[in-house]
């Protein structure tokens, strides 16, 4: 019988020996963090994944819920709600937005910038060198756009700003009890075009597609410029882009121009975020969905603008596509439709091109009163836009307006209207057209949003009100 | 019988050589004291030897005795034992006396099993057969309304939907709120428990312990805290070997409505009274010729009544279309029987139940095996497997039309299924459920099943050793396909790869190993003790997998290898977690009347921070039993009555994830590359939460035991809750899980059962509990005062309790303009919403104030009847239905309940829905929030055994046949737009799954009859 007892202590000690190895377990998906910036592979590891942060649901991957392709042109005048859609961004498309249902980008532009700014952090561990310079450029324009588009949408144009408007906290740390408040407007400006500045100085001259490199980088601080009128550093960034920019990426040709909307060219494109089938993230979708019984449009092309575009337009048809649905006719925007093969409504996401860079280029010459030069880029435009374009002779007024027509359709349905028309501190003011391709059917129901209204400005998400004392909510 | 035949002649074989001679046999009969009814399966032992034998059928019993000098001992579960010296009789026939409940009635704590006298912890007891031949197969919601203090609620009425399990309350705010699942001794782990509610055959259990105080639960240390339902299914041992089959058949239904929708003439004008043309007046417009562009505005009333006409004419209730009426079928076979040394109970069981839409099915397989034996006199051994396989066809449960609960609601009615070309009609809402649930199937199937090993040494009186190895897997397959050219595949598909294919998968196995020893002693005759010591070491390992393929050729082949070319999204997972140990109980009893037990268990975990790997859990409680006292034995009309009291404590390690307290980075891909990024915000210090619970109660038994009931007070304070704590999103996360803040649980628990009438014919009976739970939050992490859910419905902050409804306040409309009102955050009138002007509105939670179940049978004979009825009240919900059926305008495209067309139409209209607009937004306020108390009728069965006299002709022991209807009545005191009785809002849509907290066309509840048959011989 004693026998049984030194058995039973025996399994029991060995039982109880055997555990406390097992209560360690680490991740089999993982790695600790400080195993994660070593070498120059980590450092590319974690600069792939803060593209894959602008990617966001709410951000550059959005559909129906903010999107940077479709809500400021939702926002904006380029669109007619569709009836037959299923009435997503709504709240947009009416300017009915509070705390609780807003444009959640905040959550996810501000985790591409922590995930920028932990690779900051970790920096020095890369030696000196050229692979050290254009990672490090990378992070810096990933953190300054994020920056911009956050200024973009929850904080007053620069331009109508004064030294006491609130813009968003620009954030480099990477502390977890971090609460900052609002970095004043124009503070956080000058620390975007700080950041770009930087970056231009460090990137390389070419990159991996999907990637910043120093051309796009200047194609965007051309933009930040022109969103602060200041004109001269616009123009100059955009020399600089155009003198930097990869031949692949140079300007498209009338004949080139549909490639780039079903990615079997990266001309025009200087900076995009690729998107796969296998990232489920169908972006066209909050323009339309597709079915054998025809396209459902979500938003209807506004009418007034559609004739804008002229038959020998290279857009028109790269933009806009039309259908027949239950019987009744819509125009409807094809230009996220999909790639040559794979999954529908799944494309990568351009966000600055050289159309722009020019526009940007034409506009603030435009506003030094450079005319020659403000026509010059216009007609350089128009010419790879137009099949036998005949180049133009505007002055004056007309020129000004030929430049912002030609912005309006070049940049139409890729998330530019809405800050551009807040940015010119002018009225958005909508067409009595409605949804249908003849422009009859049902018009938009809010027809205009004063210039500087409040409703320019998006609400910051209740949740970050609510855990963070310092935030301020824009006034409504 | 030859195998029993052989171990009475071996047995008194052994006798005979053993005493000599002067052997001889007792034959006699065992009935009832207050019935005079043979009873089955008494078990005869003579005292001092192994030797032992039952009462047959008719409760008779052969035994030989050594001589004269023998005493025989006859024991039956719900009578009291009695002693019987055998002298020189070779007749001996006993009456056997009812025993009060309290004394006899064994309770299973978890690692050891103690008559109720002897408990001094908290425990509830379901008996299997509360729970069998239910058209319902979950044992979760089969626990509804019978024990004091449980909290069952439906996730939904989907069959194989699981149930929330709430025991005294909310106990967590981020971390798990289920109890831990105990099965035949093992734990099992929390992910896996929901299934094992639904595989496992309810009617094989025994019965279910439901540990509610610290006595009990602190046993389970850190699992422990959000209660232990331990349930234990049965065994052979002390039965006569016999055959049951019992056959179940009936329909299943949903229940209807308490709104109406508009009529389609009532609709046509509505939209029209809106300016909203829709697509089939367009159509119409179109057809009969009027000019392109021609709108319903533009024509004469005539020519507009006619075009009503037409569609009026062509409408149809899609509830025909798309509900249909279920069915419900179950057959079970199971064998038991035992032998002095060997039991057995075999079952197999088949359960197919049809949901009340195609693509919703339960079909289930179960089967059993436990053994027990006695190897040697000092050593026995049992092993109990159970395995069962459930395969779901699954629906979408979402607030869209691939969900047929929305889809009834959102399908207008002038909208035909299909197109004149036959083709479906992908109508209004853009997709039609019923092509979608032919076209995209889901199947899920679980394959669960346990088992359990247990060796037991009983080297000398009162001396056990066990060791038990459980053994727990779950294989879970899901498959989902969208079959090519099926309209989800041309909103979504790839135009060159039509149709894509999922298959996912989850294994988890885990290991349960405890090695006990239980010693019984007495320290003279007054002194009893106890003495459990354990050693405990759990382990789970889950694997997962994902695999996709796109370019199908045909709807009929979805198997991965028909499929063209892969989507890039095949993975696979690995997780690991691990729990070890120690655990020690003491009870010590005083002359059985006073009773005083002392716990202690130290558990380590790997899911738990570097700096807070071990926990250290303790309980103490006494009892004491008065009625054992001289100056109350005389009072005859008390049976028993014991005051008991309880503290100690437990934790809650569920609901965190594995790996939670680490800082990692994880990978994942850019343009086809690798990319890795920050995972979490870590915690080093993360442990589980702890709670002190504190319990006094009284049992008693009345007038013969014909009232027994028992009132408990209880108070449960949580602290270091595992809390998921919003942090600002600037820091590019949204939450941070940390142990901070703490909350309390205080209440009354009541049970109640009656025998009314207790005559050899007439039975009645009745039982009833309740329970009243008071939650405060009482305080939560430096500086911040509340929580938001992410529902944005409710909000957690100290001294208010857990998901207090936070809400705009609705004020009416504006009798002049018609424009809806609210109240800002001070109450000033505003017609300008603003989310910063919600209020958190106290007393209103999700939670009930008071619930429980009360119930009542009669018998008269064979024939027996009984209802079962559960409570809920006190308990707010918002109603999404509400707010989607009853809108402002802002939903005219889709039907509309009537209700919505109150809305305010001139100046001086009050009490009315705003002005309706096709442009307004519905808020969320506290309009559409309700009280959603509600008692329910949830179960009658009727039966009737047919006599024995007739049956045993046929060599029948037993026949039984009976009908039940399941939720045949409600009563809705507070007018709840819809079911009153809401789980979850829906599956899909909601981030945090609060319990009752809103509804959202989730599976509606179903009613069921059935007819069934059991058969025994």
């Amino acid at each position: 019988m004693k026998k049984i007892y030194l058995y039973t202590s025996l399994i029991l000690l060995l039982a109880a020996g055997g555990c406390k190895k097992e209560l360690t377990q680490n991740p089999y998906d993982g790695v600790p963090t400080d195993q994660a910036f070593n070498t120059p592979a980590d450092f590319t590891n974690a600069i792939r994944g803060a593209y894959v942060a602008l990617r966001g649901a709410s951000y550059y991957g959005g559909q129906d819920n903010g999107a940077m392709v479709s809500t400021p042109d939702v926002l904006s005048d380029n669109l007619v709600l569709n009836q037959a859609g299923r009435k997503s961004q709504l709240k947009f498309y009416v300017y009915n937005y509070v705390g609780n249902d807003t444009w959640e980008l905040w959550g996810n532009a501000y985790n591409a910038i922590s995930r920028v700014n932990l690779l900051l952090q970790n920096l020095s561990k890369l030696p000196d060198g050229e692979f050290k310079d254009n990672v490090h450029g990378e992070a810096l324009a990933i953190r300054a756009l994020a920056h911009f588009d956050l200024l973009r949408v929850y904080a007053k144009s620069y331009t109508s700003a004064n030294d006491n408007d609130l813009g968003v906290p620009f954030v480099t740390s990477v502390d977890p009890t971090l609460l900052p408040a609002r970095t004043p407007l124009k503070q956080a400006y000058s620390l975007v075009v700080t950041d770009f500045e930087d970056a231009i100085e460090l990137l390389a001259q070419d990159n991996d597609v999907g990637r910043i490199h120093k051309a796009a980088a200047e194609g965007l601080l051309s933009r930040v410029y022109l969103y602060m009128g200041e004109w001269q550093k616009s123009a100059d960034a955009a020399t600089a882009a155009i003198a930097d920019v990869p031949a692949a990426n140079d300007l498209a040709s009338p004949d080139e121009f549909d490639d780039i909307w079903v990615d079997a060219t990266e001309k025009d494109v200087l900076f995009k975020i690729k998107n796969l089938d296998a990232d489920i993230t169908p972006v066209g979708v909050g323009y339309k969905q597709s079915t054998s019984q025809g396209v459902i449009p979500e938003y209807s092309v506004d009418f007034a603008f559609y004739q804008l575009f002229t038959d020998n337009d290279v857009r028109k048809n790269a933009y806009i596509g039309e259908t027949e649905y239950n019987g009744i006719d819509y125009l409807y925007v094809k230009k996220y439709s999909g790639k040559r093969t794979g999954d529908a409504d799944v494309v990568d996401i351009k966000v600055i091109r050289m159309g722009e860079v020019y526009l940007n280029r034409a506009e603030a010459y435009y506003n030094l009163n450079n005319e020659a030069g403000a026509l010059e880029d216009l007609n350089t435009l128009r010419s790879s836009r137009y099949t036998g374009f005949v180049d133009g002779a505007e002055t004056g007024t007309a020129l000004g307006e030929a430049i912002q027509q030609q912005r309006r359709l070049e940049l139409a349905f890729e998330g530019s209207r809405f800050f551009d028309l807040k940015r010119l501190n002018k009225a958005i003011e909508r067409s009595d057209f409605g949804d249908r391709a003849d422009g009859s059917g049902i018009p938009a129901s809010v027809k205009t949003l004063p210039a500087n209204d409040l409703y320019f400005l998006l609400p910051i998400p209740q949740a970050e009100i609510n855990v963070n004392p310092n935030m301020k909510q824009n006034p409504y | 019988m030859k195998q029993k035949l052989l171990s009475i002649l071996l047995l008194s074989l052994f006798s005979f050589s053993v005493a000599k001679a002067q052997s001889k046999t007792i034959t006699g009969t065992i009935t009832g004291k207050a019935d005079g009814i043979p009873l089955p399966g008494v078990t005869v032992l003579v005292k001092g030897t192994n030797t032992g034998t039952q009462t047959d059928t008719k409760g008779n019993y052969s035994i030989d005795v050594s001589g004269n000098t023998a005493t025989l001992i006859f024991s039956y579960i719900g009578f009291k034992t009695v002693e019987i010296a055998v002298g020189d009789n070779v007749n001996i026939n006993v009456m056997l006396e009812d025993d009060s409940r309290q004394l006899s009635e064994v309770i299973v704590t978890g690692y050891q099993t103690k008559t109720r006298t002897d408990l001094s912890s908290s425990i509830a007891v379901v008996s299997g057969k509360e729970i069998a031949d239910k058209p319902i197969p979950g044992i979760d919601n089969l626990l509804q309304g019978k024990a004091a203090g449980v909290q069952i609620t439906a996730e939904n009425g989907r069959p194989g939907a699981n149930a929330f399990i709430r025991i005294r309350g909310v106990g967590s705010i981020s971390a798990g709120q289920q109890p831990l699942l105990v099965v035949d001794g093992i734990q099992i782990p929390d992910d896996v428990s929901p299934q094992f509610y639904n595989t496992l055959n309810a009617n094989d259990v025994e019965n279910i312990s439901v540990l509610k105080d610290a006595a009990a639960v602190s046993l389970y240390g850190a699992r422990g805290s959000n209660g232990v339902i331990v349930i234990t299914t049965k065994t052979g041992a002390n039965t006569p070997s016999q055959i049951t089959y019992s056959f179940q058949y009936g329909t299943n239904a949903k229940l209807p409505d308490n709104f109406k929708l508009m009529s389609t003439a009532q609709k046509l004008q509505y939209e029209y009274d809106l300016g909203y043309e829709n697509y089939e007046f367009s159509t119409w417009l179109q057809q009969s010729g009027f000019p392109e562009g021609t709108t319903i505005f533009d024509i004469t009333d005539a020519e507009r009544q006619a075009g009503w006409n037409s569609l009026i004419a062509n409408s149809h209730n899609w509830f025909d279309d798309i509900l249909r009426t279920g069915k419900i079928r179950q057959h079970q076979v199971s064998v038991s029987g035992s032998d002095a040394k060997t039991n057995y109970y075999v079952s197999l069981q088949k359960y197919d139940a049809d949901g009340i839409t195609q693509g919703s099915d339960f079909k289930r397989y179960a089967g059993k095996i436990n053994l027990g034996t006695q190897i040697r006199p000092w050593l026995s051994l049992s092993n109990n497997l159970s395995v069962g396989q459930r395969t779901t066809k699954e629906l979408r449960d979402t607030y869209n039309s691939q969900n047929p609960f929305y889809a009834i609601y959102g399908y207008n009615s002038y909208e035909p299924v299909r197109n004149p070309d036959g083709s479906y009609n992908i109508t209004s809402q853009g997709l039609n459920v019923l092509e979608g649930i032919e076209n995209q199937p889901e199947t899920k199937r679980f394959l669960n099943g346990y088992n359990s090993t247990t060796l037991d040494f009983h080297p000398v009186k009162g001396l056990n050793i066990s060791t038990q190895l459980g053994l727990t897997y779950e294989d879970y397959k899901q498959e989902y396909f969208v079959k090519p050219n099926s309209i989800l595949d041309e909103y979504i598909g790839d135009p060159s790869a039509r149709g894509s294919k999922r298959d996912l998968g989850i294994t988890e196995f885990a290991y349960d190993w405890i090695n006990k020893i239980i010693y019984k002693f007495d320290a003279g005759s007054d002194h009893h003790f106890n003495v459990l010591a354990v050693q405990e070491f759990q382990k789970d390992i889950t694997t997962g997998y994902t695999l996709e393929k796109k370019g199908f050729a045909r709807g009929d082949l979805s198997t991965q290898d028909n499929g063209a070319s892969n989507t890039g999204n095949n993975t696979t997972t690995r997780t690991i977690w691990t729990l070890a140990s120690l655990l020690g109980e003491i009870d010590y009893n005083y002359k059985g009347k006073y009773y005083l037990t002392g716990i202690i268990r130290r558990d380590g975990s790997s899911r738990f921070g570097a700096n807070n790997k071990y926990g250290t859990f303790y309980a103490a409680s006494l009892s004491w039993l008065l009625t054992q006292e001289d100056f109350l034995k005389s009072a005859d009309w008390l049976n028993v009555l014991k005051l008991r009291a309880s503290i100690g404590t437990a934790g809650n390690f569920s609901g965190i994830n594995n790996y939670q307290s680490l800082d990692i980075y994880k990978f994942g891909r850019y343009n086809n590359q690798s990319t890795s990024f920050r995972f979490q915000i870590p915690n080093p210090d993360l442990t589980w939460e702890k709670k002190l619970k504190r319990n006094i109660g009284v049992d008693f038994e009345l007038f013969n035991s014909r009232l027994t009931g028992s009132f408990e007070y209880y108070n449960e304070a949580t602290s270091a809750l595992l809390l998921e704590l919003p942090v600002s999103q600037t820091t590019g996360f949204s939450s941070v899980v940390k142990n901070v803040g703490a909350m309390n649980n205080s209440g009354i628990d009541v049970a109640l059962s009656c025998d009314i009438i207790r005559s050899k014919n007439w039975k009645w009976s009745a039982y009833g509990n309740f329970n009243y739970n008071r939650n405060r939050v009482t305080e939560l992490y430096n500086g911040a005062t509340q929580i938001d859910d992410n529902n944005l419905l409710g909000t957690t902050k100290p001294s208010y309790a857990i998901n207090t409804f936070k809400l705009v306040r609705y004020a009416g409309v504006n009798p002049e303009t018609g424009a809806a009102r609210y109240y800002t955050k001070d109450g000033e009138i505003t017609e300008q919403y603003s989310s910063d002007d919600a209020v958190l509105l106290e007393g209103k939670t999700p939670a009930p104030k008071f619930f429980g179940g009360f119930g009542t049978s009669v018998s008269y004979k064979g024939i027996d009847l009984s209802a079962d009825f559960t409570y809920t009240l006190g308990n707010y919900v918002f109603n999404y239905n509400k707010e989607i059926l009853v809108s402002w305008g802002d939903q005219v495209y889709y039907p509309q309940a009537t209700e919505a067309l109150n809305y305010w139409k001139k100046p001086g209209d009050v009490n009315v829905l705003p002005k309706a607009d096709p442009n307004n937004f519905t808020y969320d306020t506290d309009l559409y929030l309700q009280n959603a108390s509600f008692v329910r009728l949830r179960n009658v069965t009727l039966a009737y055994t047919i006599p024995q006299a007739i049956t045993k002709k046929y060599k029948v022991q037993s026949l039984r046949v009976f009908v039940t209807g399941q939720n045949l009545l409600t009563f809705n005191p507070h007018k709840f737009f819809g079911d009153p009785e809401v789980g979850l809002g829906n599956e899909e849509d909601f981030v945090d799954d609060i319990r009752g907290q809103t509804t959202l066309f989730t599976y509606p509840t179903t009613r069921q009859f059935t007819f069934g048959v059991n058969l025994t011989f």
